[in-house]
């Protein structure tokens, strides 16, 4: 899950009061969030995917204040009297990298300037907002640039990067000089991570304003001329590009949160883009509809209108009380909040999961297993009562195990496993049993062992390009292990299974040469006895004889009539 | 232990030897007693070996060291020894060496042997001719006389003589060291030798012996009940397995009907349908196990399409509105096909309620999932979940918070703790952790009330409580296992081995 770096005296700060540890670890259990580890001034947090707000000191500060003293820190934004519409066109030909840009400009209140706090703050926001929504910027990435010195109309294109001359944003704080942008591309640190993104054979996506000023690479970087912001500014442009529309709004719509909880205000920037209807305005507040009877009905007690009300509140949304239904104004670094069902989720917060006593279930119903379950559990029970023991392993085997029972076309391949030696669905319980064999070659002889479990056969006609067979498998390893101990086993279960079975030579891989079997049910191979090979105990260090059983019980289960 | 005792435990040749050795109270070699108890040397030497352990016999050993003739050694004491062959030769008058090689009927090898000795006895001169000087040499008398006590067995002489060790040099005798043991009858053997009866004993008792009545004639050995025994092992359910096995009794005692699905899913089961954004992080090759060169198929139209309408944020159904805004962007059906090992057996949940199960309901499933987690005590790539959904009207958060209380309590993992929680399928959505020994709380029971956007694509109109525990850290708490990994270790000895 996502996780930042937060500094708890800029949390406090927010507030207005200071949480001693534990305070904070019992409100945040109430919460979504997880403190993963509190030292010195450092907070670390782990939030769920879904709120995303809550990775920046704001929005910790934010919740913290609403669960507290039942207040947001942080307002709707309201639109602020601008005094001159900005507006930004998109050129079509950005289409093929990444066409979608939302802006907003962000004034600060009264004769305030941005601060030392609120600069840090958003740098390592836009960080952990690049890293996670915006899938290392490929899907959306952020730029904020100081407004003072821009002149709109803003324009997003692309350019020959032979023409472009650019001063990139000091990364250690040692100044820059302006390059050319094949230089830029071909040698930046940033360039040579991001340069990909944002340019496509010889041109480059381009931010600039109406005076031809260069703002930014997108989504590389900014311009050290025009894209620096430094304490004291009272207007910043927030901006943010990408492929995703509600992944671009969404990016703008969380950075929004640390200047409204210092009291910013927000305009918009009219977009003049082929794509200006998807995705929708950072600044258009979103209206949920619910209805106070639905939220009981899924809490399952009684959520009165002032309770709904004071919670949503406390959380930053407006209510506006109707009836039968409500709706709710949601701030735009709350996208997570979708319908009604997430309205009743931060009720459920805001009351406290404490507060809600668990219920026993009314509904009569009848429990059962499968029939198929059951049956094979008898079967189990039958190498119980055999002495064979019961195993469990796991699905996934190694190239090697699974080349020795088979071609590699009868298998399904993992394409990114995390070792090679789980890069195979097996088909068969062998490599399996095998390997608990191997495992416990000091254990003494003679072993027997067994399991029922998954195997999975490809089959391009299947809607799922396979088959999941559930297989019995037992192996019997010591003196006296060979085809006919197996055969015997084989014709045991056959008898319990109730099933007259048809036998014939077979040659399967692992197995000595004319030592093995194939049993057939109304004509279809449901089973395979084998003595395996020396070759192959020696390859897995297993140092005695070994003879193999394996059923089909999906297709036994089937051919007896069941489905 | 008492003399009847040990009488009984003696076998017919046990008794048989005994009483040879008693007969003569003396020493006796093996091979005196096979002589005359008619038994075979190896039934004497058990027997004997066997009564030395029951205390009734004692044996001495005496190391000898053994010589005799080899086949020249033989040779030599038919023809003479080349030596005596080459002096009688030349007794009458010399001779040149080519007439003495030629009289005597000598290769070059002896000839050169039988030289040397005589030289070294000064018993011939050479002068171009060999001459004889002495014609009878102490030494080649001594050889002479060793070779003869030998060939009769009357060498009594000691066998580190320095003249027998020449004739071992020149191979005409073999030297060998041999055990020599005798037996005596031991004063217990000698107190019971005079009662044993010739009835017959049983050692195992066999079929034969059933079917025969020979048991009621005979007398059956007692044996060392202090003696080693084979080691016996016995089959038992895997203990995680058997956990198990509770858990689905207490939700089949619940009212919970049982379902299974297949390993392998497509996209649209394991997420699509379950309205995970098709560019959640959760959907990436660095979380979930894709398949390699094979793909699946799209689920039916109509499914397919209330699915994407819903991620779009457009009605399910004409008739509807929006149920939310979704997750907007292009729904893609190409990923929707794509092939993956099921990351979360919610997929089950959704085959299940396409089949539009009539409220109310409830149904589990316990099956594997797959996720590319980094291993560790916590954590394996390969975890059980227990799936269930319960179904129907009034079906609340509540019913899920009870269940699992319910669930926890029974299965003896103690106290349960909520906070909220995250998934894009249900909301709300709750965790409920369970506390561990040695690792601490641990996030165990995650579930939450199935999003609109699930159902209403799906068919369902009812509210739907749904979760997937995590069994395998459940049962890490409730069997006390310090590491996720032990589950698949498989050692035969603790599990064949636990008390019962």
């Amino acid at each position: 899950m996502p996780q930042a770096n937060l500094s708890m005296s800029s949390v406090s700060r927010l507030m207005g009061t200071a949480l001693s540890p534990a305070e904070l670890e019992e409100i945040l259990f109430r919460t979504k969030v997880e403190p993963v580890e509190v030292k010195d001034d450092e907070l670390r947090v782990e939030v769920t995917h879904d709120r995303l707000d809550l990775l920046c000191e704001s929005g910790i500060a934010n919740l913290l204040h609403g669960l507290q003293r039942g207040k947001s820190l942080a307002p709707l934004p309201e639109p602020s009297p601008v005094r001159t519409p900005v507006e930004v066109r998109v050129d079509p030909a950005t289409d093929p990298l990444r066409s979608h840009l939302r802006m907003v400009v962000a004034h600060a209140p009264g004769t305030s300037t941005l601060d030392v706090d609120l600069l840090s703050e958003l740098i390592r926001f836009q960080e952990v907002l690049h890293t996670s929504l915006g899938f290392d910027r490929r899907e959306g990435s952020l730029g904020i640039y100081p407004m003072k010195d821009l002149e709109p109309p803003f324009v997003y294109t692309m350019e020959r990067i032979a023409d472009i001359r650019f001063t990139p944003l000091p990364l250690d704080g040692t100044p820059s000089r302006e390059v050319g942008g094949k230089e830029f591309f071909e040698g930046h640190p940033m360039a040579l991570k991001y340069g990909g993104l944002g340019r496509q054979g010889e041109s480059a996506l381009t931010l600039r304003d109406h005076a031809g000023h260069l703002l930014s690479l997108p989504p590389t970087l900014n311009s050290a001329r025009h894209g620096q912001v430094e304490p004291g500014e009272s207007e910043i442009l927030i901006e943010s590009t990408g492929r995703n529309p509600r992944t671009v709004r969404d990016m703008v719509g969380y950075l929004l949160l640390p200047f409204a909880a210092r009291g910013w205000t927000f305009s918009t920037v009219a977009l003049h883009s082929p794509h200006e209807a998807e995705g929708g305005s950072p600044l258009e507040l979103r209206r949920v509809e619910y209805s106070p009877a639905a939220l009981e009905a899924l809490l399952g007690r009684p959520v009165p209108t002032e309770v709904a009300t004071k919670a949503l509140a406390s959380f930053g949304m407006k209510v506006h009380s109707g009836t039968p239904r409500s709706t709710a104004l949601v701030p735009p670094w709350r996208p997570d909040i979708l319908g009604e069902v997430d309205l009743a989720e931060e009720i459920m917060i805001h009351e406290g999961l404490s507060s809600f006593s668990a219920e026993e279930n009314s509904h009569a119903t009848r429990g059962r297993r499968l029939p198929f379950s059951r049956y094979c559990d008898r079967l189990t029970e039958v190498l119980l009562g055999m002495g064979y023991q019961e195993v469990h392993t796991p699905v996934l085997i190694s190239e090697r195990a699974a080349l020795e029972f088979g071609l590699p076309e009868s298998y399904l391949r993992i394409s990114n496993p995390v070792s090679e030696d789980l890069g195979f669905v097996r088909t068969t319980l062998l490599p399996s049993l095998l390997g608990v064999l191997a495992a416990n070659a000091d254990f003494g002889y003679p072993q027997h062992i067994q399991e029922i479990a998954e195997v999975v056969v490809p089959d391009k006609a299947s809607e799922i390009g396979s088959n999941t067979f559930l297989h019995l498998g037992a192996v019997y390893a010591g003196e006296g292990a060979g085809f006919a101990t197996g055969m015997a086993l084989a014709e045991r279960l056959l008898r319990v299974i109730g099933m007259p079975g048809i036998k014939e030579p077979c040659e399967l891989p692992g197995a000595i040469r004319g030592r093995s079997a194939r049993i057939r049910l109304v004509g279809e191979p449901v089973a395979v006895v084998g003595e395996i090979h020396p070759e192959v105990l020696a390859a897995h260090k297993i140092p005695a004889p070994v003879c193999w059983v394996e059923f089909d019980l999906s297709l036994i289960w089937r051919l007896s009539g069941h489905t | 232990m008492a003399v009847p005792d040990l009488s009984l435990s003696l076998s017919p040749q046990e008794k048989r030897v005994l009483r040879e050795l008693g007969q003569g109270a003396r020493w006796l070699e093996e091979g005196e007693i096979v002589n005359t108890s008619g038994l075979s040397p190896e039934a004497v030497r058990g027997a004997l070996e066997r009564l030395k352990t029951k205390g009734l016999a004692n044996s001495s050993e005496k190391h000898e060291r053994h010589l005799e003739l080899t086949p020249r050694g033989k040779e030599a004491v038919e023809k003479g020894l080349p030596e005596r062959r080459l002096l009688t030769t030349i007794a009458p008058g010399p001779l040149t060496q080519s007439e003495v090689r030629i009289c005597c009927g000598m290769d070059d090898k002896e000839f050169a042997a039988a030289i040397g000795q005589l030289r070294r006895a000064s018993a011939i001169r050479i002068s171009g001719v060999l001459e004889a000087i002495v014609s009878d040499p102490p030494s080649l008398l001594e050889s002479e006389h060793l070779l003869q006590a030998l060939a009769h067995g009357t060498h009594k002489g000691d066998v580190s003589d320095a003249r027998m060790d020449e004739l071992v040099r020149r191979g005409l005798v073999d030297r060998t060291a041999q055990m020599r043991r005798s037996w005596h009858i031991s004063d217990q053997g000698s107190s019971i030798a005079p009662v044993l009866r010739d009835s017959a004993t049983i050692s195992a008792l066999t079929m034969a012996d059933m079917k025969s009545g020979a048991w009621r004639t005979s007398e059956f050995r007692p044996y060392d009940v202090r003696a080693p025994v084979p080691y016996v092992t016995g089959a038992r359910r895997h203990d995680y397995l058997s956990w198990l096995k509770e858990a689905e009794q207490l939700l089949i005692g619940l009212g919970f009907e049982e379902a299974r699905g297949p390993l392998v899913e497509t996209e649209f089961y394991n997420n699509d349908a379950l309205f995970i954004p098709q560019n959640h992080p959760a959907r990436t090759a660095q979380d979930v196990f894709l398949i390699e060169g094979a793909e699946g198929k799209e689920p039916p139209t109509e499914v397919l399409q209330s699915v994407r309408n819903a991620h779009e944020g457009k009605p399910p159904a004409p008739e509807e509105r929006a149920l939310s805004e979704g997750w907007g962007g292009t729904f893609d059906p190409g990923l929707s096909r794509r092939l993956l090992l099921r990351s979360q057996t919610t997929s089950v949940s959704v085959r299940y309620l396409l089949q539009r199960p009539t409220p109310p309901f409830r149904m589990y499933c316990i099956g594997s999932v797959f996720r590319r987690e980094s291993l560790d005590a916590r954590h394996h790539i390969q975890f059980d979940q227990c799936e269930g959904v319960y179904g129907g009207e009034n079906v609340n958060l509540r019913h899920l918070l009870g269940l699992f209380t319910t669930f926890a309590r029974e299965l003896g993992v103690g106290e349960v703790k909520f906070k909220p929680s995250y998934f894009p399928f249900t909301e709300p959505s709750v965790e409920g952790y369970v506390k561990h020994p040695a690792i601490g709380w641990m996030e165990v029971l995650p579930g939450g009330m199935f999003r609109p956007e699930v159902l209403r694509p799906l068919g369902i109109r009812v509210p739907v409580a749904a979760w997937g525990i995590g069994v395998m850290r459940l049962a890490m708490v409730a069997l006390g296992i310090d590491d996720i990994r032990e589950i698949y270790a498989n050692p035969l000895d603790t599990l064949s081995e636990a008390r019962a």
